[in-house]
């Protein structure tokens, strides 16, 4: 009897206390509102400012809002620079992607082989993806260098060389130099994308096709590649997106140079809106990688639910 | 000449500290099924991954058709393995999974969907063509993994525990395919497995394993009747073989030997007081558990009575109970050999 009361006195407080854990709703919006804080104020507001002032005539010397319809759309369209950027910008993100995917695969299938030492090299392959863009593009800038350039100074040596190569002074040159920046620095991403879906195949399978009679490259193209194929996808998007909005290793190595050869939208908004101080301009051709970017971002999300149902 | 010889075979894992396979020697017949049976870890999956060329050996060599293939890759082997999983291709259809062998070997396409067509006719999946791995049930993928191995006309099937993904069930039912499908094709098989009741039904002959070294190879009735060891004894056999020491020695008798003195006739028979702790009535059958004593140390035994003995046996007495003579079996207590009687056995 003393038992049962005390039972009933207990139950208001383990009620309360189970009221507020279990509350799921609640908790779920708590944990919630930091992340939708951050996105609503660094990636919603930015990005409906950009659309305002793309219709605006909102400059650095004059930030009061007029509203000016469709003119700076009408005007980027009359520059042949905005069109070089894109082309620009479409090409280098292709061109990168193919190489980042071929060699993200390549580099993946070695590291998930067994060998000595295998962690130094996994270290080493990651380090670029590491390194802060900024720096890495300096270091590039200087391995590129008209004078000082070591690359120039190896090819002299061994003698595929007569004189100094401009790399980032041609126009094609240039271009090829952004792009093999571009792979460097995201092949290990890649890489180590398509290593966890090499991984996850089950070894039963790649045993299966070996005892089948299947050789290496039976085995590469007719299993390993159509399993990882979400993955390799989803790495695809990841070096395309990472390409497609990066301004850093143009305007480190180039500045869009020579004469705009190397521009990119991202680095031609940077130079309108910011430097140039035409923010209403700037906000127009930046808000051009918009689609683009949602139709990556729809493919990746495909990707991977196909994955899920595999 | 046999199909599939290993000799004085070593596998070391974890650069030598275990010793995976501990020098094995075996040879299969013609057309035999020979079942490896262990407990796991004891290197049965090992030994038939080395003869599939999937591990390479430490020491010893792997022969196939009186060929050493001990450096050989697997597709040099004329081997098909189907492996516990079924390892069927997630992305290719029944179809695609059954020609792959073929395409690899570099068969024309007219060629291969034929022979796809006679192994899927001949496994009765000629229905399931068209349908991916993942729209089948378990024993379709079963005979989908069979038809792969069989269109290769191997010299010999490698299976691991193939049926240890099947419900209990759809075991039984398998069981007795895999066996007559066997009998029909009659290629020289290698079955690994856990389960005593899959090696007994299944085996030509069984070979038991266990730490990584044969204990017994041998016909279903021979393992069971006359273990070489303790081992064997033990492994074999549910409830297994009561041991009870006597004098440096073991005396074993199975469960099914061990019962009332009443109903063991002959005069050369061993008897024994067993002091009954409970009883298990298991499908018809009564599971006596209890002490013996008197014959040699006290020992705690097990006796099936089947349905026919109706001797009344109750927990909590003491009850006579009688082993014939031939049915007793003697080991060594320190190696656990089987050897010959040692000891005078009382009653």
């Amino acid at each position: 009897m003393a038992e049962a009361v005390r039972t009933r006195a207990a139950l208001p407080a383990v009620g309360a206390r189970r009221r507020l854990s279990d509350r799921e709703g609640a908790l779920g919006w708590i944990f919630l509102l930091p992340s939708v804080v951050y996105i609503v104020a660094l990636v919603g507001v930015p990005f409906v400012l950009a659309i305002a002032f793309s219709f605006s005539d909102v400059t650095a010397g004059d930030p009061s809002f007029d509203g000016v319809g469709f003119r700076n759309y009408r005007r980027i369209f009359d520059d042949p620079v905005f069109w070089h950027s894109l082309q620009n910008t479409l090409v280098f993100t292709a061109i990168s992607m193919a190489l980042i995917v071929v060699f993200g695969k390549v580099l993946a299938n070695i590291l998930v082989a067994d060998f000595r030492g295998k962690w130094l090299v996994r270290f080493l392959v990651l380090l670029p993806w590491t390194t802060p863009v900024a720096l890495s593009s300096i270091a590039w800038l200087w391995l590129l260098d008209s004078i000082f350039s070591p690359i120039d100074w190896v090819l002299r040596h061994v003698g595929l060389l007569q004189t100094n190569t401009y790399w980032l002074g041609r126009p094609y040159l240039a271009m090829a130099s952004v792009i093999a920046v571009h792979v460097w620095r995201l092949v290990p991403l890649a890489a180590v994308i398509m290593l966890a879906g090499l991984v996850a195949i089950p070894r039963e399978i790649q045993e299966q096709a070996e005892v089948d009679g299947a050789g290496f490259w039976r085995r590469m193209f007719e299993i390993t590649i159509p399993l990882t194929l979400p993955v390799i996808a989803v790495a695809a998007l990841f070096g395309a997106i990472f390409t497609f909005t990066d301004m850093t290793v143009v305007y480190i190595l180039t500045r869009g140079g020579p004469t705009n050869s190397t521009q990119v939208l991202a680095s031609w908004a940077f130079f309108r809106g910011i430097e140039g101080g035409d923010v209403a301009q700037g906000a127009a051709i930046a808000l051009f990688l918009f689609p683009l970017l949602l139709a990556a971002a729809i493919a990746i999300l495909r990707a991977v639910r196909r994955m899920e149902v595999l | 000449m046999s199909v599939v010889e290993v000799r004085g075979l070593r596998k070391d894992f974890d650069s030598g500290r275990v010793h995976a396979l501990d020098g094995i020697d075996l040879a299969t017949t013609e057309g035999e099924y020979l079942v490896l049976l262990g407990p796991s870890g004891c290197g049965k999956t090992t030994l038939l991954r080395t003869v599939a060329g999937l591990e390479r050996p430490t020491a010893g060599d792997v022969l196939i058709g009186g060929r050493v293939v001990t450096g050989l890759p697997p597709r040099a082997r004329k081997i098909a393995m189907v492996f516990q999983s079924y390892a069927l291709y997630p992305h290719k259809t029944v179809q695609q999974n059954i020609v792959f062998p073929l395409k690899a070997s570099g068969m024309d396409r007219a060629e291969r969907l034929q022979k796809a067509r006679w192994a899927a006719d001949l496994l009765t999946i000629g229905h399931l063509l068209s349908r991916k791995p993942r729209q089948l049930s378990g024993g379709e993928r079963q005979r989908v993994a069979l038809a792969r191995a069989l269109v290769r006309e191997p010299t010999v099937f490698l299976l691991d525990e193939p049926l240890s993904n099947l419900d209990a069930k759809l075991r039984a039912s398998a069981r007795d395919e895999l066996k007559s499908f066997q009998q029909r094709v009659g290629t020289t098989t290698i079955y690994v497995t856990h389960d005593q009741a899959e090696a007994m039904g299944l085996g030509d002959r069984i070979a038991v394993l266990y730490e990584g070294r044969v204990r017994q190879v041998g016909g279903p009735v021979e393992v069971y009747d006359h273990p070489a060891d303790t081992f064997v004894a033990t492994f074999i056999g549910s409830p297994p073989m009561n041991l009870v020491p006597v004098d440096g020695q073991l005396v074993g008798f199975r469960p099914e030997h061990l019962q009332p003195a009443e109903d063991v006739r002959g005069a050369d028979r061993t008897t024994m007081p067993l002091h009954v702790d409970r009883i298990e009535y298991l499908s018809g059958d009564r599971h006596v558990y209890g002490t013996v004593t008197d014959i040699g140390e006290p020992t705690r035994v097990i006796a099936r009575l089947p349905a026919t003995v109706t001797t009344p046996v109750s927990a909590g007495e003491t009850h006579k109970f009688a082993v014939a003579a031939d049915r007793l079996r003697f080991f060594d207590a320190e190696t656990g050999r089987s050897t010959a009687a040692d000891v005078r056995l009382g009653g």
